[in-house]
């Protein structure tokens, strides 16, 4: 994706991010108006801060998305280009070995956070999921996987749960 | 009496056992500060608990040995994996890794270490000395003035990190002051963006955000490559022709030192600021400002001697207003009421060798962090030269127990990971991550006296131009944000066009 399109995509995603940012703004004002907080001020109200942040962003991110297509010289039918741009190369991505590494690395992670680590103790979880990243990233021979799995996950519990006197997850 | 007290510390640190403590305190601080996601804030934390039993004397020179190693050590895998260890060494990484990337990662550690240790030793002249004088100017700031510091601190490291598009890096801060407003308000204890989450309306907390946005992204970047190529080299370099560089670069270490004790000084503002600001500074006196960010030395001298020279800045506030400079000093000044000192004005009269023993404790912890880092600088490449394949897994174990440590709260490993994909955008997109985790940082400190501000105003904002240090925040702030959206520049424009026609 070239940085034009980066921009463009960027900058919209942040204008939609602001305008929540703000809605949201003004339903905290509302809310800490009424009982029990009763501040009907807004400069002093809970969401004022929320409604400049999100002004905020809605105004770089016009900067930018103006700016973007001011100095590349793109009229509409370039706006609607880069949209495409967007979308083909959106999914070539997926099609790219390197990004499903990631994907799928990614993914192990997040069962490790959210599902494993809270009904596994540590110890076990952590080894496991040292030992199937390595096994899919394919980073070295099986028994140096198991090897370095276990020996990492050891020191890790010595230096923590031993030394430090820390508990683990 | 002074020079007594002086004598009587050296004596102390050079007890066997005291300096066996300082030795491996102060390594036990760098590992800490090595490894990404390991805090300061958390290695002094989890140091201070086990110090509990130890003489005081004893753990007053480890925990002294454990933030300056923990601030220094950030330094050596911002340079060689471009992942800073600490916040405070995230403006490091900026010209550390692109040296490191050209072979010379044992020159950017070297430089890096000494900048550190001479920013700490000329923070200790300033807690002996200035104590006092600087003491008062910080008591001049009021809310409007912490306000606008933060703001100014932002804007700041948007426009340094985002190369050339200041507007992407802004929008980056903003976002990090909207992960701050999560939760309950300061103020009025009223749940912002909490959606019912119990977890939530406790605040993100710090640790699992830093972790997230900066370790997570390379983490996770490191599956797709080979897993052995990203890895930079600790060159072979000769401690003479090193030592000939810092000299040539010793203005900017002086100076950004001064910017650090400065920026240390103000109750809140920690290391990662005094970084910023310190490289922000060399880079605007420097003749070749394009050259930052591409690995230029005098980025990696003047962010490192900066964030170290913060640490004797933070702790001159807990010592004469027990009120920290940094979040680890906050902690520091936990440690030092759990072993029997109370600092604040009374602390002159009730423990007058105390100031003067933690500033030999903390020039002699920074000399020893110099020896350690560099003897250790060649473990630490040989163990991030490792096939990342091999690394990342395990660090991010380290990372899922750096996220859990601070609260022992599974939440707070899931925030790291949200965060990480966070981060992991922010990085596909070209925004920078710093100031996200700047507004992170600094937003509850811009949250809390705006609004106190305005309250004690009826609303007002006039009060705030009434300051002169307000007048001169936000001339600067003004100045920043023109100049970074280009408009002196097309005013030049202009008047030279104008020119040009009526010359014709």
């Amino acid at each position: 994706m070239d940085n034009k399109t980066k921009d463009t995509i960027f900058s919209i995603l942040m204008l939609a991010l602001g305008a929540y940012v703000v809605i949201e703004g003004i339903n905290i004002f509302k809310k800490a108006a009424q009982p029990p907080y009763r501040i009907t001020e807004l400069s002093i109200s809970p969401g004022f801060l929320p409604i400049i942040v999100g002004s905020g962003i809605i105004l770089l991110s016009l900067i930018l998305l103006v700016r973007t297509l001011v100095v590349n010289k793109v009229g509409f039918t370039g706006f609607g280009k880069i949209m495409s741009n967007f979308g083909i190369s959106f999914v070539r991505a997926f099609k790219d070995p390197g990004v499903i590494k990631m994907i799928i690395g990614a993914a192990i992670m997040a069962v490790l956070t959210f599902i494993l680590i809270d009904h596994v103790p540590f110890w076990i979880c952590g080894t496991l999921y040292v030992i199937v990243t390595m096994f899919y990233l394919r980073a070295t021979s099986w028994w140096k996987i198991l090897l370095l799995s276990v020996l990492s996950m050891g020191a890790i519990y010595l230096l923590f749960q031993v030394a430090f006197k820390t508990i683990l997850p | 009496m002074a020079l007594q007290y002086l004598f009587n510390a050296i004596l102390t640190v050079l007890t066997p056992i005291n300096f066996l403590t300082l030795i491996l305190s102060t390594a036990a601080g760098l590992m800490m500060g090595v490894l990404p996601g390991l805090s300061a804030t958390m290695a002094v934390a989890l140091l201070t608990g086990l110090t509990y039993n130890f003489p005081t004397q004893s753990a007053l020179i480890s925990l002294l040995g454990v933030y300056v190693g923990a601030i220094s050590g950030g330094c050596q895998s911002a340079i060689l994996l471009n992942i800073p260890g600490t916040p405070a060494s995230a403006a490091t990484a900026l010209d550390g890794f692109p040296i490191a990337k050209r072979g010379e990662g044992g020159r950017a550690i070297f430089l890096a270490t000494t900048s550190s240790c001479i920013g700490t030793i000329i923070s200790v002249v300033f807690v002996l000395t200035l104590t006092p004088l600087l003491t008062s100017l910080a008591l001049k700031f009021t809310s409007w003035e912490f306000f606008l510091l933060s703001i100014f601190g932002i804007l700041i490291c948007g426009a340094i990190t985002a190369q050339g598009k200041a507007v992407k890096g802004w929008i980056s801060g903003l976002l990090g002051i909207l992960v701050a407003c999560i939760g309950m308000d300061a103020v009025d204890t009223f749940p912002r963006f909490s959606y019912g989450n119990v977890n939530m309306m406790a605040n993100i907390q710090l640790i699992p955000v830093m972790i997230g946005l900066f370790g997570f992204p390379e983490i996770v970047k490191s599956f797709k490559g080979s897993g052995k190529s990203e890895v930079e080299k600790l060159s072979p370099f000769h401690i003479k022709e090193g030592i000939k560089e810092v000299g040539k670069n010793l203005p900017a270490i002086l100076r950004s030192s001064c910017i650090g004790v400065g920026v240390g000084i103000i109750p809140g503002v920690g290391e990662d600021v005094g970084g910023w600001l310190s490289y922000w500074a060399t880079k605007n006196f420097s003749k070749d400002p394009e050259s930052f960010g591409k690995g230029n030395v005098k980025g990696i001298c003047a962010a490192e001697a900066g964030n170290n020279s913060c640490i004797g800045g933070a702790i001159i506030p807990v010592l004469s207003l027990a009120v920290p400079g940094s979040a680890p000093a906050a902690v520091l000044l936990a440690a030092f009421l759990m072993h029997g000192y109370r600092p604040g004005p009374l602390l002159a009269s009730e423990s007058p060798a105390f100031v003067y023993q933690i500033g030999i404790y903390l020039m002699f912890a920074s000399i020893a962090m110099w020896a350690i880092a560099l003897v250790m600088s060649k473990v630490t490449t040989r163990v991030l030269r490792a096939n990342k394949k091999i690394l990342m897994p395990i660090i991010y174990l380290l990372c899922v127990i750096g996220a859990y440590l601070i609260n022992y709260n599974m939440f707070d490993i899931k925030v790291m990971f949200v965060f990480g994909l966070v981060g992991l955008l922010l990085s596909y997109m070209d925004v920078p991550a710093a100031p996200f985790l700047l507004g992170v940082i600094l937003g509850p400190m811009l949250d809390q006296n705006l609004r106190r501000a305005l309250r004690l105003s009826n609303g007002s904002f006039a009060p705030m131009f009434a300051r002169p240090i307000c007048i001169i925040f936000l001339v600067v702030i003004a100045f920043m944000i023109l100049s970074q959206l280009g408009v002196f520049r097309a005013i030049k424009a202009a008047r030279n066009k104008k020119k040009s026609v009526v010359g014709a």
